[in-house]
């Protein structure tokens, strides 16, 4: 137990430090080589005091690392600064919204990894049968659609054309269907196939042959023998997914009007509101960093070789 | 490609004895590769009798595992059994349904698999793993009382500790124990028949020792009838009543194992006896079988040895006809069309006087000189890398070598001969000692002065298989030292003709790509390369133990040439004491990264005075049935670890003649006022039991 | 120690039992075609769409970008109104030829993927070389920016340097290719270690080879099939990305025609004018699924060891 925790640790400290240095690399490459005064003062641009002006009031007239110092100070008291488009606090702004956001990308995960696993699994139990057949002609389908695109063409058959959903909004369930499916549509393929993959590469294996040499039916070879050591490599790689998970719901959210974080990120990026992106995408990052501990840790306690070294 | 069946009809009258508890008739296994369709076992036909050991032999590709698997309905999803008959006392397995017919298994028929790391679960308690077995075939046998009988199992193959070691799982324990524990789990319902497959193969040869030692107890315990299949001769002399040799998926001599060893009626088992090193004796020269196995897509007429034959000639019944398998005596069959006639001799026993001198005479100038060579390797943990501890590899040794001679290294593994070896190339840098090479100090050279002396200091790596870059062609990669040492261009050609042509292998060769070749002739492609620059030192890192016995055999002879022909000195590092007995005219034994006894060749073999050495040398199997029964020294306990050595002499816990002095002095190694050779033991001498 | 053949297989892809065909041949054979089809088909598709994106315009001689306001949302296979021109994939809000402008889309697209994957590629090999070769502390180092890049998702980085350096073709290009480096630099840095830990590295160290011949005579070329199967695995990914980000309006700007401009466009007419969504979505989903079929097959064929890696 004691060891347990020692690996969880040090992967925590590893976690921080990487997100920390993640911090520093962004603000400087935004804050930097960004130059948002002339986006933000519009078209018909502004005298040069107006811009100086506005350089003071965003402490952006200072030396950059006078800014980061201020910037991590505040940031080590909960403040992520305030957005420069709507003079809000970023962190208000986030946590309004991130609810609705965590809804959709936790509906998609669960019901991309409900078809995903008994699919791949049943898959590599019979490969070349028609089920294996159909779900990889199936997977290589769903991974070659752009989601955006099968958002909208959903919205064409579902919303406008059958008129069985909401098209866009939040609010009920029913606003959720379509964005769920397309997230998922995300997931699936990638995790189907890594199944299958993990679950035919263990079942080679000598030890599932000392499992049937023991005289042990076939669903215990596989239940017992087979599918731990399959879902080891299938817990990174559902970890690796979040970060797609989390890049799809900009997406999902901007076709379906859906007011979550990847909106607020996607219209920071347009209105280069450094503050906000900075605070975002750190978010993004942190999420994957997140999962990928949270994995860590199950793959520890799945895998004694890790435990026990 | 259909397979002649094979008649041993008969033999059950011959016998008169009991029924057979395991028999198979005619059985065929194909592959579906994506090389077309490969039939590895072509017909075999045998039975098993109660309470003996049958021992298999053949080498890769002969079919030998891949008959076991089929008779126990464990092939790999390409493979398929197409024709023939397992029979289980009354019940013909074939035709059983999958979960019916396993159902037999690890109950009637248990199995013992080569990598006792691979073939046990990973995330699955040792004990898990036993208890799961038992209780599965013993139904209302209760979670203790499995438990319990786990921990018995456990005791009775030797695992220390056994109700703590049961919650350990495989990665803690080491080779030996881990096969070990497979027995346990084999022995777990008092089979009828235990099929062991390679089942020492991947261990050393002290542990191979035991767990030989370990199956014949568990024979005896249980009753069970065993057949253990092995590429290695010695241990189905030492441990088989009746013997089955296979080749290119056919059972090409079975019989008493005292007949087949003594006068084999098969012209393969004959050359494969000859073409065998001895640990006990020495041979001027080993016997070759030319060429290779047939390939097992292709299935020409007549008998598959024919073209390696050495009886064959040019007798035209070979090429056409496929000799079945016929008795020859009582107890013995052949499958050759001329098993009755006497087979010349191939093995070539040195004179005498060349025997008395130890070997072969050598110039006494020397090339090589290691002195005080240690090297240690850090373990690190965690990201900072910070080290925790030392891994001390090779710890003190000295070693000379003279021009034209073959030093041999020999220890099991992790005894530091390997490191060694790539020391002495500076493949890895000494952490202390020094590497003088033509009286020149080169330990301190940094890359660009060690280049020049790497033109005289090659290395030839054990896998063959990765030892070339697999997208240079041949020509190139011979030549490439050529390139590096800025030789003259125009001669790159010609110099890789001759040198392909001293390994024997052919100037168009040069042209091909090393995935072309087999395994043997991509060694000679290796040894090539290392010395085109005609190099005075050349390490061989385990040159020849990927190879099989008959390959092994060319591939030997072939270096003992070479060194002839171009006077250079080998460093011959390997685990196998047989093959360094008959390669080198000088010996080193290393244990824990240290030498404990050195000198030379005959003296240290025939004389061994070391414990170590004692031991190593009694736990080797001899393939011959009249070496007599040879006094087993077995080693207890395992190899302490290279991080944490014991102190004063390393051998001291697991010697028979440690007393306390051992372990506060370490031994030095020096002449004794009797040896001719040098020795590192407080107690040196002859075992009290005479070794031969 | 030596390992003998065993009937068990532990490779995930060579179901031939290894020990027992290699020794005695020696050689391989040529495969046949069979499970080969969709690599081809895959093959095909990109290959025709490069074609159709390179000489498409030419043939058909249509600008895209000549509006005929007169003509406006027709749909597929009709006439312009003064009957001199076959819109075959109808016109858009502005009565361009919808065809003209998923070509000369494809154009853009295909392109400015391209240079991305030149450039991320180059990055990446550099990145997971120099790791994997030197190791140490630059590894570690290394290693954990390739860490931190890829915590974020290829298209919030794709986003990110695009909203620093603005919109427009190098700048879109740039912008995949820094998304993209770090997937290189892993998968390069891991063959590079398996590369060195092979004999054959060793061997050629001994025989005194200067680094330099090491990584351009025995790394690299060994790395190359590896660098392909990844490229090619890649695009696809690359293509969404990019069609991604002008969707979103951070990627090449209209009235140059993008397919993720395009379809940016179309949106608010989903409901009057389908196609105008519908085409240039297809476009994107043959030329991913071709990306992805070919770069399936490559690995099968140059490198079947990975097939369990991702």
């Amino acid at each position: 137990m004691g060891e347990i925790l020692g690996i969880v640790g040090r992967r925590v400290v590893a976690t921080v430090a990487t997100l920390f240095g993640l911090i520093i690399v962004l603000f400087h490459l935004l804050f930097l080589l960004g130059s948002p005064i002339n986006l933000m003062m519009g078209e018909d641009g502004g005298t040069q005091e107006q811009a100086d002006a506005i350089r003071e009031r965003l402490g952006l007239d200072q030396p950059i690392w006078q800014q980061f110092l201020t910037y991590m100070g505040n940031l080590l008291t909960g403040d992520l600064g305030e957005s420069w488009r709507y003079e809000r606090p970023v962190l208000d702004m986030i946590t309004e919204r991130l609810p609705a956001t965590l809804t959709l990308g936790l509906l998609a995960l669960l019901l991309g990894v409900l078809i995903a696993l008994p699919l791949g699994l049943l898959a590599a139990v019979k490969p070349g049968s028609w089920l294996d057949n159909l779900s990889r002609v199936g997977a290589v389908t769903a991974n070659s659609l752009p989601n955006f695109w099968l958002a909208i063409m959903l919205i064409i058959v579902f919303a406008v054309q059958l008129g069985w959903v909401p098209a866009t909004g939040r609010g009920t369930w029913q606003h959720l269907v379509l964005p769920v499916i397309v997230l998922a549509t995300g997931v699936v393929p990638m995790l189907m196939r890594i199944t299958r993959a993990a679950m035919l590469e263990v079942l080679n294996k000598d030890y599932v042959r000392t499992a049937r040499s023991k005289g042990l039916p076939e669903r215990t070879v596989l239940r017992r023998h087979a599918l731990r050591n399959a879902m080891i490599p299938v817990t990174t790689v559902i970890a690796l997914r979040v970060g797609d998970l989390v890049a799809g719901t900009v997406i999902v959210e901007a076709v379906f009007a859906y007011p979550g974080v990847g909106r607020v990120l996607a219209e920071a990026m347009a209105f280069r509101d450094y503050p906000v992106v900075l605070a975002t995408v750190t978010l993004t990052a942190a999420s994957v960093l997140l999962v990928t501990l949270i994995t860590d840790i199950i793959y520890t306690v799945l895998d004694p070789r890790v435990r026990i070294s | 490609m259909v397979a002649e069946p094979v008649s041993i009809t008969g033999r059950e009258k011959n016998r008169g004895g009991p029924e057979p508890v395991l028999s198979v008739r005619d059985l065929v296994t194909r592959f579906d590769t994506r090389y077309g369709r490969l039939t590895a076992v072509r017909g075999v036909s045998f039975d098993l009798y109660p309470g003996e050991t049958l021992g298999v032999v053949g080498e890769s590709g002969s079919g030998k595992s891949v008959t076991m698997m089929s008779v126990l309905g464990l092939l790999p999803p390409n493979g398929r059994v197409v024709g023939g008959q397992v029979r289980l006392g009354d019940r013909d397995l074939l035709s059983m349904r999958t979960n019916a017919r396993r159902s037999l298994q690890g109950k009637e028929i248990a199995t013992i698999f080569q990598d006792p790391m691979s073939s046990l679960n990973p995330v699955l308690s040792i004990g898990a793993q036993i208890v799961e077995s038992l209780r599965f075939h013993q139904q209302g046998l209760g979670r203790k009382a499995a438990r319990q009988r786990a921990a018995e199992l456990l005791r009775i193959v030797g695992v220390p500790n056994p109700e703590q070691r049961l919650d350990e799982y495989p990665h803690q324990y080491s080779g030996g124990m881990r096969q070990r524990a497979m027995i346990a789990m084999a022995l777990a319902n008092d089979p009828r028949i235990l099929i062991a497959d390679e089942p020492t193969t991947a261990l050393d040869v002290t542990t191979q020792a035991q767990i030989l030692g370990l199956l014949k107890d568990a024979k005896a315990r249980t009753g069970a009838a065993a057949i253990i299949v092995t590429h290695d001769l010695g241990v189905v002399a030492e441990t088989a009543d009746r013997v089955m040799v296979m080749y290119a998926g056919r059972v090409v001599e079975v019989g008493d194992v005292e007949q087949v060893f003594r006068h084999p009626r098969h012209p393969y088992t004959h050359a494969l006896l000859a073409s065998s090193p001895r640990v006990d004796e020495r041979m001027d020269k080993l016997a070759q079988i030319q060429g290779r196995p047939p390939d097992p897509l292709e299935t020409p007429p007549g008998c598959p040895f024919q073209p390696r034959c050495h009886q064959a000639g040019s007798r035209e019944i070979c090429r056409t006809e496929l000799p079945p398998l016929q008795q020859i005596e009582p107890a013995h069959w052949s499958a050759c069309h001329f098993a009755a006639e006497r087979f010349a001799d191939l093995a070539t026993r040195p004179a005498a006087e060349v025997q008395a001198a130890g070997g072969r005479a050598v110039a006494q100038d020397e090339v090589l000189r290691i002195e005080g060579l240690k090297v240690h390797f850090p373990i690190v943990r965690g990201v900072l890398r910070r080290p925790v501890g030392t891994i001390r590899a090779v710890d003190g040794i000295d070693l000379v070598l003279h021009r034209a001679e073959t030093l041999g290294i020999v220890g099991e593994s992790g005894c530091g001969k390997t490191t060694t070896g790539r020391a002495i190339v500076r493949l890895v840098d000494p952490t202390e000692g020094r590497v003088v090479f033509k009286g020149e100090d080169v330990t301190g050279y940094d890359r660009d002065r060690l280049r020049s002396v790497r033109r005289s200091l090659q290395i030839v790596f054990q896998d063959p298989y990765s030892s070339l870059d697999p997208r240079m062609k041949v020509g190139a990669l011979v030549g490439e030292a050529l390139r590096i040492h800025g030789a003259p261009r125009p001669s790159h050609r010609d110099r890789v003709r001759r040198v392909l042509d001293l390994v024997g292998l052919r100037a168009e060769d040069a042209d091909r790509y090393p995935h072309e070749f087999s395994g043997g002739q991509r060694q000679r492609i290796a040894v090539a390369r290392s010395i085109i620059l005609d190099p005075d030192v050349l390490v061989l890192d385990e040159p020849v133990s990927a190879l099989d016995v008959s390959v092994q055999a060319q591939t030997i002879n072939l270096l003992m040439d070479l060194q002839r022909e171009l006077n250079m000195a080998f460093v011959f590092v390997a685990h196998d004491l047989a093959v360094v007995r008959h390669i080198s005219h000088r010996v080193a034994v290393m244990y824990l990264g240290k030498v404990v006894e050195a000198g030379d060749n005959n003296a240290v073999y025939e004389n061994p005075l070391h414990p170590y050495t004692q031991a190593l040398l009694s736990a080797v199997p001899v393939a011959d049935v009249d070496a007599g029964e040879r006094p087993r020294i077995v080693l207890s306990g395992e190899v302490p670890s290279a991080a944490n050595p014991p102190s004063g002499c390393r051998f001291r816990t697991r010697c028979f003649k440690a007393q306390s002095i051992c372990a506060e002095q370490e031994p030095p190694l020096v002449y004794t006022p009797t040896s001719e050779h040098t020795v590192a033991c407080h107690f040196p001498g002859p075992h009290p039991i005479p070794m031969r | 120690m030596r390992r003998q053949e065993s009937a068990g297989v532990a490779d995930l892809e060579p179901v031939v039992p290894i020990g027992e065909l290699e020794p005695a041949t020696g050689r391989r054979r040529r495969r046949s075609l069979r499970g080969h089809t969709t690599g081809i088909i895959g093959t095909v598709i990109v290959v025709g769409m490069a074609l159709a994106a390179i000489v498409g315009p030419w043939l058909l001689g249509i600008d895209p970008n000549a509006q005929e306001l007169s003509d406006r949302l027709l749909p597929p296979w009709s006439q312009s109104g003064d009957g001199s021109t076959l819109h075959i994939l109808g016109t858009d809000d502005l009565g361009r030829d919808v065809l003209a402008r998923v070509l000369e889309g494809g154009r853009a697209s295909l392109s400015v993927v391209a240079l991305g994957v030149v450039v991320g590629c180059s990055l990446g090999m550099t990145v997971g070389i120099t790791s994997g070769f030197r190791g140490g502390r630059l590894d570690i180092v290394l290693m954990r920016v390739v860490d931190a890049q890829l915590a974020i998702p290829l298209l919030i980085s794709a986003l990110l340097v695009a909203t620093i350096l603005g919109t427009g073709f190098m700048n879109t290009a740039v912008a995949l290719g820094i998304a993209s480096w770090a997937v290189y630099a892993r998968l390069i840095r891991a063959e590079t270690l398996k590369l060195r830990g092979l004999d054959f590295f060793e061997a050629t160290v001994a025989l005194g080879s200067s680094d330099r011949r090491l990584v351009f005579r025995h790394l690299i070329p060994n790395l190359i099939s590896t660098v392909f199967v990844v490229a090619s695995l890649e695009m696809g990914g690359l293509v969404v990305t990019e069609s991604s980000l002008s969707y979103l309006g951070l990627g090449m700007q209209p009235p140059d025609a993008s397919w993720g401009s395009m379809i940016r466009s179309a949106q608010p007419l989903i409901t009057t004018a389908w196609w105008l969504a519908a085409i240039p979505g297809t476009a994107v989903m043959l030329v991913v699924l071709g990306f992805n079929l070919m770069g399936d097959w490559l690995r099968d064929v140059l490198d079947p060891q990975s097939k369990q890696r991702v």
